[in-house]
């Protein structure tokens, strides 16, 4: 049963910055006891999520919704599981794919082909099983020709037809994704949908971070609202939007 | 029953929006120790050999794409920085080119390896920022691809010492494969070196140029452009140092010599040392990498 469970997670974050990005000032400082200690300090620690406990259940597409800073995504890249969070216990049940960057592990100078592999590989793909899907996904992203050239020559918009295509390719039962997916044309928009809509009836999980309204009624049945990295509200969409509306005007 | 957006018929989302979450929350098993989860990535790292090995190939097509020669290019700096050190150097020592070409190539050789996998160990984990942000895999992956890389550039540049080898006429034979088990020790080796400068590289930015300053110092204390017997009485400088330990490694086997006792103790010693370093230090720290990348 694919889920996803928070209990009581944290994430703090230490933002290092000018001195403490140096291990000459670091021992320097240890060495000039606590004169120099109002630099040591400098060394901002964001409590960036704020003990969130969480069940995403099978056949759930959440929306993240907050203002900036919220934490976002700091709880996409949890979910995603390459932040290990600093306390609480966390456990994501499923295949997860994170759709956060569409330049992921593409390489510029490869052709569209190779990056089609590529990044698959890092999605966590044998080569031998990205080979039986190539056409499939070339075909997806109607990027025709262009696969053979250099993906310098490919616009944002060609790019993230082809992360798209990959990402989906995989059968994920868990789609992370950052806003950014839903900017492409019209036409393509609709054929994205359509896959992620056979995805989601596969009652998977899908979890989007987005700061638009519309985006969110269509695309999911739930959100999430945080505010300065804690749970504000989480139920079904409207009223969750209703709520962060409000929020917003008051 | 209703349809969605996408027109298809979703009972099983409205059956989960009505309930919300589960009246008994589910619990959670606490996570493995911090050393089995550091044990698990370096072991699921390894096992996931095609991917570093293809990233690590194509790091290399990149870097060559569009040049005739491609990785042969380093091949060939390498090829002329031998000849001329081995033609520069045979006549300040006064040695024959026949006994020092050879030795000399292998010497540079295996320090260009060891010193550029400690020197891009640096920036293992640093340049793979966004792929260490986005998408949970093992770390060390990123160290292995490094180390692959650059076992494939070594590869290259070995065609050198071939074409030197023949020259001068050295004979090849079954002892010769002793260097294997010695290449091995060395990747053992640079596993945890790699690993802990990976990490507090990743914290502390001011390190790389560090260690390649040291790295520079280390080359000219390092019996590869001269021989430990120049240093007369003094020669356990030479011998005990755990640099010219691991070429020794190298050189040695491919040169028909035997590999000294004192050379394998000492790569066993270091690489074993090492290893309790690295390993509690990279499971401390393994999960802050993320943040600090």
């Amino acid at each position: 049963m694919t889920a996803i469970r928070l209990r009581d997670v944290s994430v703090d974050f230490p933002v290092y910055q000018g001195g403490s990005r140096s291990l000459k000032k670091t021992l320097m400082r240890a060495g000039a006891g606590g004169r120099i200690l109002s630099d040591a300090s400098k060394r901002l620690v964001v409590h960036a999520l704020d003990r969130i406990t969480l069940d995403i259940e099978e056949g759930d597409r959440v929306a993240l919704i907050g203002p900036n800073g919220a934490g976002k995504t700091t709880l996409l890249r949890v979910l995603a599981g390459t932040y290990e969070p600093t306390v609480g216990l966390i456990d994501v049940d499923g295949h997860v794919a994170p759709l956060f960057d569409s330049a992921l592990g593409l390489n510029p100078d490869a052709t569209g082909y190779e990056n089609i592999t590529l990044r698959g590989v890092y999605m966590g793909m044998a080569p031998s099983e990205m080979a039986g899907r190539l056409e499939e996904i070339a075909a997806f992203t109607e990027l025709g020709d262009y696969l053979r050239m250099p993906l310098r020559s490919y616009s944002s918009g060609m790019l993230m037809r082809l992360a798209f295509g990959v990402a989906t390719c995989v059968h994920p039962e868990i789609l992370l994704m950052d806003e950014w997916l839903l900017a492409g044309d019209a036409h393509f928009l609709e054929k994205a949908r359509h896959r992620l809509a056979s995805f989601v009836t596969g009652s998977k999980i899908l979890v989007l971070a987005s700061h638009s309204d519309a985006i969110v009624r269509e695309w999911c049945n739930k959100a999430l609202f945080l505010e300065r990295g804690q749970v504000r509200m989480f139920g079904p969409v409207d009223e969750v939007l209703d709520a962060y509306a409000e929020t917003v005007h008051a | 029953m209703s349809t969605d957006d996408f027109g298809m018929v979703s009972p099983v989302i409205r059956l989960d929006l009505a309930e919300g979450t589960p009246a008994t929350p589910v619990a959670l098993a606490p996570p493995a120790s911090r050393s089995i989860r550091a044990m698990r990535d370096l072991s699921e790292g390894t096992t996931r050999w095609w991917l570093w090995g293809l990233v690590a190939w194509v790091d290399i097509k990149q870097r060559y794409r569009g040049s005739v020669l491609g990785p042969f290019w380093l091949t060939l700096s390498t090829a002329v920085m031998i000849g001329a050190l081995g033609l520069l150097y045979s006549r300040l020592f006064n040695m024959d080119m026949a006994s020092y070409l050879p030795y000399l190539s292998l010497g540079i050789l295996g320090w260009g390896l060891i010193s550029v996998l400690l020197i891009e160990s640096c920036t293992a984990f640093v340049s793979a920022e966004h792929v260490i942000k986005q998408i949970r895999m093992p770390l060390s992956v990123h160290l292995y691809r490094v180390m692959a890389r650059n076992l494939i550039i070594f590869g290259h540049n070995m065609v050198v010492f071939v074409v030197v080898a023949l020259w001068y006429q050295i004979s090849v034979g079954w002892a010769d494969l002793v260097v294997v088990p010695g290449l091995l020790l060395l990747m053992l080796a640079a596993i945890p070196a790699g690993l802990l400068l990976a990490a507090t590289c990743a914290r502390f930015r001011d390190i790389p140029p560090v260690v390649a300053s040291l790295l520079q110092v280390v080359f000219f204390m390092t019996p590869i452009m001269w021989r430990p017997e120049t240093l007369g009485t003094k020669i356990a400088l030479a011998l005990y140092n755990p640099f010219n330990c691991f070429l020794d490694l190298i050189r040695a086997p491919l040169l028909n010599q035997p590999v000294p006792t004192t050379s394998w103790m000492m790569t066993l010693g270091v690489t074993l040392l090492l290893w309790l370093v690295a390993f509690p230090f990279f499971a401390r720290f393994r999960a802050r990498i993320a943040y600090w990348v």
